[in-house]
């Protein structure tokens, strides 16, 4: 064949062209410094709202980074342009900085709403899209659309929210709770569990054993709708807890299946997630939301499972991402293999740390008040731990960068 | 030198990849691989450059993509 043989990757990819993975890169980062600040802000005992829209921050910059780069490809749909990604990127990053200095007593709500409220119509602006000119995958470009909806109907709750808020006007509880479940449990949740279903036997390389229907996709999904909406909430999480259990055993059969050697290290992280997703929803099914198990729910469910499943995917993301990067300004070098980037005695031990961390915090806050500081600072540890290792996998492909 | 032509249009991830790597396996000096693809198949790339394997992934006209591995 004329033509070269060694991989121009990215240069025939109007996706990849489009979104330079530089830019998603440096997202994954400010989403992972937002995490860290968020764990160091619980530490310091800063106001709740704060350290929960710290972690908020986290998890959305780190879906938006990482859609922008792979939903069109996984879609087949049109890429979204590189000055979109970065205007909504910014947006977003300006807007919760404010909203959270504002939540520390700064009058700065009303311009959170400026940055926040552009950048958030604007990316469900380009996920609709993206899904509505999706070729494939389309069941799972069906759960991001109910998952953007959420966002979107989140978003606008947010907004009152904080209208009022910069009026000096307090708002309704139940306003909070509408807005905190849609974004939690229809928007992340669902958004996780769609992806996970693709990225489980992708990293694991994985036929799709057991994948034959997604029926208990729909049923978590129609669950925590209903537990959003308040509607018998406690058989909702009941069933939610199920649907985890069996989807669950679904993805554990898969990773058995697998043709890797070794589990994927993102998908470790995805398997500890998803045991303290089990936790906090049927902590809820068994409890209710009762003020005690409330603040450990949470700590289970946003830094338990949410987090971890994040830092794991994105681990993965950004090693390839860098791996790419490089690839694109010399495609003829040797890279440093992928599967050898992640140090493993560092990785385990912060997946460890983590761990510990996390379920210190969640008994700290519902049965035993003088554990909940000190776990704090063992989840501060594994944050910054975590910080070092993603930047320990970026640092081969980036120096190669600078040689050339 | 053999060429193995395989199509995974219309398979879901990540049955492409598991397919190209086992074909991957039975490559020969000079053994090249055609396959015809409905996404780019992005993590597979890092896997074929590990094993030493030269390769490009070309849009084809009408939708998806022609990935050509060679073994040399």
């Amino acid at each position: 064949m004329a033509r070269s043989l060694h991989a121009p990757v990215g240069k025939t990819n109007s996706a990849i062209v489009a979104n330079a993975p530089l830019a998603s890169i440096g997202l994954l980062f400010t989403a992972v410094l937002f995490e860290i600040s968020g764990a160091l802000m619980m530490c310091a005992g800063a106001p709740s709202l704060a350290v929960l829209h710290a972690f908020a921050a986290f998890i959305v910059l780190a879906i938006v980074g990482s859609a922008h780069q792979l939903l069109p490809v996984l879609f087949g749909s049109p890429p979204v342009p590189l000055p979109a990604t970065v205007a909504v990127s910014a947006g977003f990053v300006v807007g919760f900085v404010l909203l959270i200095l504002g939540f520390f007593g700064f009058s700065t709500f009303a311009w959170a709403i400026a940055a926040l409220l552009p950048a958030a119509i604007a990316w469900v602006a380009t996920l609709c899209r993206g899904l509505i000119f999706a070729r494939t995958e389309r069941a799972t470009a069906a759960l991001a659309g109910v998952s953007t909806a959420a966002f979107l109907a989140a978003t606008c709750c947010a907004a009152y929210m904080l209208f009022s808020l910069a009026n000096g006007n307090g708002f309704p509880d139940t306003l909070a709770r509408t807005h905190g479940s849609l974004m939690v449990l229809v928007f992340i949740a669902t958004f996780i569990v769609a992806l996970s279903y693709r990225f489980v036997p992708m990293f694991a390389l994985a036929h799709n054993t057991g994948y034959g229907r997604r029926l208990w996709q729909y049923v978590l999904l129609l669950a925590y709708v209903g537990a959003a909406a308040g509607l018998f909430a406690r058989v909702a999480f009941g069933l939610a807890a199920l649907a985890l259990v069996v989807l669950g055993a679904q993805h554990l059969k898969t990773i058995q299946a697998r043709i890797r050697k070794q589990v994927d290290v993102s998908l470790r992280y995805a398997a500890v997630g998803w045991c303290f997703a089990i936790a906090a929803t049927t902590g809820l099914a068994v409890e209710g939301e009762s003020a005690r198990i409330v603040p450990a729910v949470l700590v289970l469910g946003l830094l338990g499972w949410i987090t971890l499943t994040i830092f794991g995917y994105s681990m993965k993301i950004v090693g390839f991402l860098s791996w790419q990067f490089a690839k694109n300004k010399d495609e003829r070098r040797k890279l440093t293999p992928l599967s050898s980037a992640v140090p493993p005695m560092l990785n385990r031990v912060t997946l460890a740390i983590l761990a510990v961390g996390v379920m210190g915090c969640a008994v700290g806050f519902a049965i035993l008040p003088a554990l909940a500081t000190p776990a704090a600072y063992v989840f501060l540890l594994g944050s910054l731990l975590y910080g070092v290792l993603i930047v320990r996998i970026c640092t081969p492909y980036i120096r190669v960068v600078e040689a050339v | 030198m053999s060429i193995i032509s395989i199509d995974n249009r219309g398979l879901s991830p990540p049955e492409p990849m598991i397919r190209i790597l086992a074909a991957c396996e039975e490559l020969s000096d000079g053994d090249r691989i055609e396959a015809l693809m409905d996404r780019r198949p992005l993590f597979l790339f890092p896997e074929l450059d590990e094993r030493g394997l030269r390769y490009t992934c070309d849009e084809r006209e009408g939708g998806g993509y022609l990935l050509t591995v060679e073994k040399t």
